[in-house]
C-alpha cells in the first residue's frame, strides 16, 4: 500500500443526508402524500394449496370506504355511478394466481380510503378453494409419492443448468487414500427481517405514473414496472424515486405484488394515489426467504489431507413459487477448495412453503455452511485440525479460476484464515469435540470458516455525471439508492480523492431518483462500490482533465506538469504557482464530467496476467467462532466472533467497519434466531412476526465484546482504485458458529441452533 | 383494525358497570390487547375499550398493616426499580425486569401481565386461521398435532396446551400473594384458569385492584429462560421464596396454569440448600405429559428450579 491518499481511507465520511436519517426527516415511500391517497390490504390464502373455485365479493364491496377489489380473474373499481370492471391484467394474474401454492399467497386485493376499512372488507370476501395436497418437507417432495407442489410440471425437483465438471473423478479416486461420503443436513430457512416492509405508492399523472418505493434499485425497479405495465408506456413516463430504505438486504431489489398493484390499480382509480403498505404478515408471507439448503458430497482424501476429488450435489428448497436459486451453492466449495476433480451438480427443490429468492449473499450462506460442515468432518477422517485441513486445501492468491482460466483480481481466503486464527488464538484453543468444560459446567467450542465466495463482481456498464459548482464544489446526483452501507459516500471519496477536494466538497444532490441520475446497477451482489465508484472514478478524471486544461492556460505551463491537491491544480513541484479548483470552476460554462464503469479486466498486470486480460473479481472471507453451550438448558452463548474480509482498497473505514458489524449480526442471527416455522401438519406459517422471528437484543450479543472485525486491505486489480465491494462476504459466521458448537458437543446441530435442538442432540429431550 | 369507541373511566365502579356491557373490553398498558385487536384475534372485536388508567390512585406500591399492597395500575417498571420490592421481595422485583423491554415496562401494568393472553401461535393467528379451541367450540388444539414448541409439559386444561405466559404470576404465588378485585379476594394461586378463552377466574365486569404480598424475610428469587433474553416470553420460569427452611416453589409457561412444584418443595424442606440438594429436589418435578416437540423444556425447568433454589441459598 505505498500509494498515499489525502482521503481515501480515512474515517469521518459522513454522508450529508446523515442528519435527515436520524432526525426522522428522511422521507419514506409510505409518508408521501398524507390524507390523500388509498390504502390497499391483501388478502392470504387459508391453505398451502389450493385452486380458487369462486370468490364473492359483494358483502366487500358494500362497505362503505371500499374503492377497489382485484383478485386472479377481475377487478372491480366502486365510483359514484356503480361498478366498473377490468380485466386483472396478465401482472397480477400472475402475482395471484387462481392456483395458490403456498400458505399465505396474496387472493387478493382491497383498496378503500382507510387501511382499517380495507382490513375489514378482507374479512368479508367469501371464497371457495378446492384444497389440494401439498408437501411442505423437502425430503418427501423428492419422494415420486409425493403431491406435486404446483409449480412445475411431473416433478418438485429440477436440476439446474451448468454443473461443475473438472478432471477425472476416477483418476481422484485411484490416488485417494480413504474415500467418504459426507454431508451437511438441511440449513435454516428465514425471511430477511427487514425493519420497513414492502411498500409502494403511485399515483398518475395524464399518462405519466410516479412511483415511490424502498428498493436498492430505482432504475431496475423502473424496468420491471414497465413490465407490469406491459411496455406500453414510455420508459421516460415512468418516474421512480427511492429516498429512505428502511432496510434492504436484497429481497428488495424487484419489485413485486406490492408495487404492480399499486400502479396498476391507481390507474384504474382515474391516477388516484394508492399506497401499498405491506403489514408485518403481509410481508412475512408474500416476500423471498432464503431458501435452505443440503448437500452430500463424496470425497477423495489423502493421508497428508490433500482432497483428490468431490463428487455430489447441492439441493436447494425453493418454496411454492419455483424461482432457480441452488445453482450457486456450489460456489464456495469448487472455488475455495483447490482439487482438479470435481463433479457437483445443484437441485432446486419445490415444496408449498412462501418462496425463496434473492436476499442478502443468496446462496452463499448457506452453501458455505454446507462446506464447512463437510470441511470439518473430512478434517476429523484424517486426523486434522479443521484449520490445518482447510489451509491444505485452499486456493493460493496467484491460482487462476480453476473452470475458466482467469485469474483473481485479488484473492486472500487464506490470508482472512490465518487472520482470524491468530486474533482467536485458534492454535491454543482448539480441542477435541467434546473435550473442554468451562469453570461454570458449559462446554467451550471453537470454530473456523473460510470462503472464496460470488459476490463484488463488477457490474453492467453505468455512467456517473458530476456538475462542478461556481464556487469549486462537485454536486453528484446518485443513480444508486442509500440502503444504508455509505456506497455514495465511497463515490464521493473517490470523487474528492481525484479532485484534490476535501471530502465535504463533494455533495450528494439527490440519490435513487431516475428523473435526475444517471442510469446506475441495483445494490447488489456487493458490486456498488466496484461498478459505481469506477463510473465516479472516470467522471471526475474528466472533470480534472478540463480543470488541468484551464489551469494550463492559465498558468501557461503543460498540461502533464500540473498536479492536484488540497483545492488547487499547481505545478508539479512548485506548489506557490497555482489556481484554486474555485478559480477554475468560476469560469463559464460549467465544469461537467462524466465516466462509465469499465469491463471486468484486469487494470494491471498481474500473476503473469497482462493488464486487459478478463478476470475473476470476488470477494474472499473468514471467521473464527468461540461459544459456551450450558448443556443443562441448551443455550448457545456466542463469546467470539472474529471476521475478516478482503476489501480491496478501504475507501470508505467507517462503512467497512459498519458493514462488518451489520454483517456479523445478521449472520448470526441466521445462525442462532432467524427461522420461519411452517406447520408440518397444516402447512401453515406460524411465526409471520418479529416477536417469534426474531432478532438477538443486545442482551444476547453484546456486539462491542463478542464482534471483532478484521479488514485486511488488498489492492484489487480490476476495482477503481484497487476497491471492492464487501456488503456480504461475512457469511463464514454462519458456518464457523455451526462448527464451534460441534466443537462444544460433539454433535451437528442444523441451524438455528436453538436450545430444543441442543437438548436433543445431547439425548436429553 | 376497526373502529373502537374509547372510554376514559372515572372510577372502579363505571369502569366495572361499562363493561358488564357485550363487547366491551379493558384497556390499561395495553401491550397485550392492542396486539390482539390489531391481528384480529379474538374472534369478534369489542366495540368499547373501557380505559382505567383515567382511574386515579391505582398505581401505588407501598408496605401497609404488614404487608406489600401494589396497585393494579403499577407499571412493571416502577414495580422493578422499586427500593421495597428490591430488598425484601426480590422475586417480584425480578419478575417484572425480566418482563418484555424498558418500553414496554414503561408502559404495561402488573395487573395487565396477570391477565394477559396465552401467546400460542395458532390462538394468535390472524382471522382465526387454524379455527382454534380457545376460540370456536367447534375448534380443535391444533397444537397437540402440529408444533407445541412454546407448549404445556403438563397436559391440557379445558382441551388446550397453550401456556400462560406471566412472569410476575409465580413470583407472587411463590410469595403467598392474594389478588383483590371489585368482587373479592383471591389467593394468587387460585387466580388462573385455562377454562376457554379465559387465563384468570375473573367474571365479567370483574377488576383487578390491588395485589396483596404477605410480610416477607426470607429469600427469594425469579429466573427466567426464553428463545433471547429480552422482548420474550419465557420458555420455562421459575419462582422461589425460602423461609424457615421452607422453600415454595413455582414454574410457569410450562401448563395452562402457573404451578406450584410441591414434589420439589418436599424435597428441599428442612435441608441445606447446595447444589446436590437442589438437584435432587429439581428432580422431583411433577410427571409431565407432553408432545415431542415441547419435550426439551423438561430438563431446562428442572435446570431453572435447581438454579433458582441456589439464588436462595
Amino acid at each position: 500500500m505505498a500509494q498515499e491518499f489525502a482521503v481515501i481511507g480515512k474515517k469521518g465520511m459522513i454522508d450529508n443526508q446523515t442528519g435527515r436519517i436520524v432526525t426522522g426527516k428522511l422521507d419514506f415511500a409510505a409518508d408521501h402524500l398524507p390524507g390523500k391517497k388509498l390504502f390497499g390490504r391483501i388478502k392470504c390464502s387459508p391453505h398451502p394449496h389450493a385452486k380458487i373455485l369462486s370468490m364473492d365479493i359483494s358483502k366487500a364491496q358494500a362497505l362503505p370506504g371500499v374503492k377497489a377489489i382485484a383478485n386472479w380473474e377481475n377487478c372491480d373499481v366502486l365510483t359514484d355511478m356503480g361498478v366498473e370492471a377490468y380485466d386483472t391484467g396478465t401482472t397480477l394474474r400472475s402475482l395471484m394466481p387462481q392456483e395458490i401454492t403456498w400458505w399465505g399467497q396474496a387472493v387478493a386485493i382491497v383498496v378503500a380510503t382507510e387501511p382499517n376499512i380495507a382490513e375489514q372488507a378482507i374479512d368479508l370476501l367469501e371464497i371457495e378453494y378446492e384444497e389440494l395436497n401439498y408437501v411442505i418437507d423437502p425430503d418427501d417432495a423428492q419422494k415420486s409419492s409425493s403431491p406435486l407442489v404446483g409449480c412445475w410440471e411431473g416433478s418438485n425437483v429440477r436440476e439446474n443448468p451448468g454443473p461443475v465438471v473438472r478432471g477425472d473423478i476416477e483418476a481422484g479416486k485411484a490416488i485417494a487414500d480413504k474415500k467418504a461420503t459426507l454431508s451437511a443436513d438441511w440449513s435454516n430457512y428465514f425471511q430477511s427481517s427487514n425493519i420497513e416492509p414492502r411498500v409502494t405508492l403511485a399515483w398518475w399523472d395524464g399518462d405519466h405514473v410516479h412511483v415511490r418505493l424502498p428498493t436498492p434499485g430505482a432504475f431496475n425497479s423502473r424496468s420491471v414496472i414497465w413490465g407490469f405495465l406491459d411496455n406500453e408506456v414510455p420508459l421516460s413516463h415512468i418516474h421512480v424515486v427511492s429516498h429512505g430504505t428502511g432496510m434492504i438486504v436484497g429481497d428488495k431489489i424487484n419489485p413485486y405484488l406490492e408495487c404492480a398493484a399499486a400502479v396498476r390499480l391507481s390507474r384504474m382509480l382515474k391516477g388516484a394515489p394508492v399506497c401499498m403498505n405491506y403489514s408485518r404478515r403481509e410481508f412475512f408471507l408474500n416476500t423471498q426467504h432464503q431458501h435452505p439448503a443440503t448437500a452430500t458430497i463424496e470425497m477423495g482424501l489423502k493421508n497428508d489431507g490433500t482432497i483428490t476429488y468431490m463428487e455430489g450435489a447441492f439441493y436447494g428448497q425453493c418454496g411454492g413459487e419455483g424461482s432457480a436459486w441452488a445453482s450457486d451453492l456450489k460456489f464456495p466449495i469448487v472455488n475455495t477448495i483447490k482439487c482438479p476433480n470435481v463433479h457437483i451438480k445443484t437441485f432446486d427443490v419445490a415444496t408449498n412453503i412462501p418462496w425463496t429468492g434473492i436476499y442478502r449473499s443468496v446462496q452463499n450462506p448457506p452453501g458455505d455452511y454446507c462446506m464447512e460442515v463437510i470441511l470439518d468432518k473430512a478434517a476429523e477422517l484424517v486426523g486434522m485440525t479443521p484449520y490445518e485441513f482447510r489451509m491444505k486445501n485452499y486456493t493460493w492468491p496467484q491460482d487462476p479460476q480453476q473452470d475458466n482460466g482467469k485469474p483473481f483480481s485479488s484473492q486472500a481466503v487464506r490470508q482472512n484464515l490465518e487472520t482470524v486464527a491468530t486474533a482467536i488464538n485458534y492454535s491454543n484453543k482448539w480441542h477435541e469435540p467434546d473435550a473442554k468444560t468451562l469453570d461454570d459446567g458449559s462446554k467451550h467450542g471453537i470454530g473456523i470458516a473460510g470462503c472464496v465466495e460470488s459476490h463484488s463482481a463488477m457490474g453492467g456498464s453505468i455512467g456517473a455525471i458530476i456538475n462542478m459548482t461556481k464556487d469549486g464544489k462537485a454536486l453528484t446526483n446518485h443513480g444508486l439508492t442509500r440502503v444504508g452501507c455509505g456506497t455514495n459516500a465511497t463515490c464521493n471519496a473517490i470523487v474528492a480523492e481525484i479532485l484534490g477536494l476535501q471530502y465535504e466538497d463533494v455533495i450528494t444532490g439527490d440519490w435513487g431518483n431516475t428523473d435526475v441520475a444517471s442510469d446506475a446497477q441495483p445494490q447488489w451482489g456487493s458490486m456498488g462500490t466496484i461498478t459505481n465508484g469506477a463510473a465516479w472514478l472516470k467522471a471526475a478524471e474528466d472533470v480534472r482533465d478540463q480543470l488541468f486544461d484551464r489551469a494550463a492556460a492559465a498558468l501557461s505551463v503543460a498540461k502533464q506538469n500540473l498536479s492536484i491537491g488540497e483545492g488547487k491544480v499547481y505545478v508539479t513541484g512548485d506548489k506557490a504557482t497555482y489556481k484554486t479548483v474555485r478559480e477554475l470552476c468560476a469560469q463559464a460554462p460549467q465544469l461537467i464530467g462524466k465516466g462509465y464503469s469499465w469491463a471486468q479486466n484486469l487494470q494491471r498486470d498481474l500473476h503473469g496476467f497482462k493488464k486487459g486480460t478478463p478476470a475473476e473479481t470476488r470477494c474472499t472471507c473468514a471467521s473464527a467462532t468461540e461459544v459456551a453451550v450450558d448443556t443443562e438448558t441448551g443455550e448457545v452463548e456466542l463469546l467470539k466472533i472474529c471476521n475478516s474480509i478482503d476489501c480491496g482498497r478501504i475507501i470508505n473505514l467507517d462503512g467497512v467497519t459498519k458493514q462488518l458489524y451489520a454483517g456479523m449480526d445478521s449472520i448470526a442471527a441466521q445462525a442462532l434466531y432467524w427461522e420461519q416455522i411452517v406447520d408440518g401438519v397444516y402447512g401453515g406459517v406460524l411465526n409471520p412476526n418479529f416477536l417469534d422471528h426474531r432478532w438477538p437484543t443486545s442482551l444476547d450479543i453484546d456486539r462491542e465484546t463478542v464482534f471483532e472485525p478484521l479488514p485486511i486491505e488488498t489492492d484489487d486489480a480490476v476495482g477503481p482504485l484497487g476497491a471492492k465491494g464487501i456488503g456480504e462476504p461475512v457469511i463464514t459466521t454462519y458456518g464457523s458458529v455451526v462448527c464451534a458448537v460441534y466443537n462444544a458437543i460433539g454433535k451437528w446441530i442444523t441451524p438455528p441452533i436453538t436450545a430444543a435442538k441442543v437438548l436433543k442432540a445431547l439425548g436429553k429431550a | 383494525m376497526k373502529d373502537i369507541t374509547f372510554i376514559n373511566a372515572t372510577s372502579l365502579d363505571q369502569a366495572a358497570s361499562l363493561l358488564g356491557q357485550d363487547k366491551a373490553a379493558i384497556f390499561a398498558g395495553g401491550t397485550d390487547l392492542m396486539g390482539l385487536l390489531r391481528g384480529y384475534v379474538t374472534p369478534s372485536n369489542p366495540d368499547v375499550l373501557v380505559n382505567i388508567k383515567t382511574i386515579p390512585d391505582m398505581d401505588y406500591i407501598k408496605e401497609d398493616g404488614g404487608m406489600l399492597k401494589i396497585g393494579a395500575l403499577a407499571k412493571l417498571a416502577d414495580v422493578a426499580k422499586n427500593s421495597i420490592v428490591k430488598s425484601k421481595y426480590a422475586a417480584l422485583a425480578e419478575a417484572a425486569r425480566k418482563v418484555a423491554s424498558p418500553e414496554l415496562r414503561n408502559m404495561g401494568t402488573i395487573g395487565g401481565n396477570l391477565c394477559q393472553q396465552v401467546r400460542c401461535w395458532y390462538y394468535r393467528s390472524e382471522y382465526n386461521g387454524y379455527n382454534c379451541l380457545r376460540k370456536s367450540p367447534s375448534g380443535l388444539c391444533q397444537a397437540l398435532l402440529g408444533r407445541a414448541d412454546h407448549h404445556s409439559i403438563f397436559g391440557a386444561g379445558d382441551g388446550c396446551i397453550a401456556v400462560n405466559p406471566s412472569d410476575v404470576a409465580p413470583a407472587l404465588i411463590a410469595l403467598d400473594a392474594k389478588i383483590v378485585t371489585t368482587e373479592r379476594t383471591i389467593e394468587a394461586e387460585d387466580f388462573f384458569t385455562s377454562e376457554g378463552e379465559k387465563t384468570t377466574v375473573l367474571e365479567k365486569g370483574e377488576i383487578v385492584k390491588e395485589i396483596q404480598v404477605p410480610a416477607f424475610n426470607g429469600k427469594s428469587a425469579f429466573m427466567k429462560f426464553a428463545e433471547r433474553k429480552a422482548i420474550e416470553f419465557a420458555l420455562v420460569n421459575c419462582a422461589v421464596a425460602v423461609k424457615d427452611g421452607n422453600a415454595r416453589i413455582c414454574l410457569n409457561a410450562v401448563g395452562p396454569v402457573p404451578r406450584r412444584e410441591e414434589g420439589c418443595e418436599a424435597e428441599i424442606a428442612g435441608k441445606t440448600i447446595n447444589a446436590a440438594n437442589a438437584e435432587a429436589a429439581a428432580n422431583k418435578l411433577s410427571k409431565t405429559t407432553v408432545v415431542d416437540t415441547s419435550k426439551y423444556k423438561i430438563p431446562i425447568a428442572k435446570a431453572l428450579i435447581k438454579r433458582t433454589l441456589l439464588l436462595c441459598a
